[in-house]
């Protein structure tokens, strides 16, 4: 088999599409904790990063610099989505950003977890056919 | 680390809300201060917050150039409080103006109190943030174990 093959087999589009979502993850959670550390600021208003749209633009191979890929095996680079925050109207919403914040974090151990088992299971793999 | 800044963020509200608290026991404290070193009755403090960037750190210093819309807050005390002061009739205690009336401290107990409750529960959620963000860079690290 083709080496590069091998390659796309092994490290398929789940691990690319775990690590792009963990990215968005990480700086979803810093923007909660802002919220959160401000609820009591007045005139401050809540910000949010739209996971959603970012990863499913990622996903359609979206990318913000444009840059050109040569090979459509290639990875997009990453979504810089510390840009991406929007801001939300309204005051910050106390109850809201705590749900929001449990929920980015259960998801994120949730992610992490299922990139750990996609790793198990190459590991597997490679040892019982040696 | 990205959330490793999210921390400091947590933290800074972490330090407000405890400035809070400590102004809010300063204030009972003094609800009877009938006067102080400039004169006349204690005059009630209030904490007043505002976004402020976080850290001195490098790390703290490059996410926030990097990113200028997310803000820590911080807390300054100030004594711009122009409600009226409560004044009891006692022409033996030895505040009492001429007319025989002492002026008391303008501070309302359960507002105080109220205030309290609230920088609590402000104290507790940047704790959930905080300690959120603890449990994702430790699952983190289990990645390719």
């Amino acid at each position: 088999m083709d080496g590069r093959l091998i390659f796309s087999k092994l490290f398929d589009r789940t691990i690319a599409v775990l690590e792009q979502s963990l990215d968005i993850r990480t700086p979803r959670h810093r923007v909660l904790s802002s919220n959160i550390a401000n609820s009591e600021t007045p005139n401050y208003e809540a910000k949010d990063i739209p996971f959603q749209k970012i990863l499913e633009g990622s996903m359609n191979q979206y990318s913000l610099l444009n840059l050109k890929r040569t090979h459509t095996k290639h990875f997009p680079e990453g979504v810089i989505t510390d840009m991406m925050v929007e801001t939300v109207p309204g005051g910050v919403n106390i109850d809201q950003e705590m749900a929001k914040l449990a929920e980015n974090n259960l998801r994120f151990q949730a992610e992490v977890q299922a990139l750990l088992k996609k790793i198990e299971a190459l590991k597997f793999t490679i040892s019982e056919t040696r | 680390m990205n959330l490793f800044s999210a921390m400091e963020l947590s933290a800074s509200g972490l330090n407000a809300q405890r400035t809070a608290t400590h102004v809010i026991s300063m204030n009972l404290a003094n609800i009877q201060t009938t006067w102080t070193e400039e004169g006349g009755p204690y005059v009630r403090k209030q904490a007043i917050l505002s976004p402020s960037p976080v850290s001195s750190k490098f790390s703290g210093i490059l996410a926030n150039r990097m990113n200028p819309e997310l803000m820590g807050v911080k807390a300054e005390i100030r004594v711009d409080d122009t409600r009226n002061h409560e004044m009891v009739f006692d022409p033996t205690h030895p505040h009492a103006d001429e007319s025989g009336y002492v002026t008391l401290p303008n501070i309302n107990l359960l507002e105080e109190m109220v205030a309290l409750l609230s920088a609590v529960r402000s104290y507790e959620a940047n704790v959930t943030a905080f300690n959120s963000a603890k449990s994702m860079v430790l699952k983190s690290l289990e990645i390719g174990k």
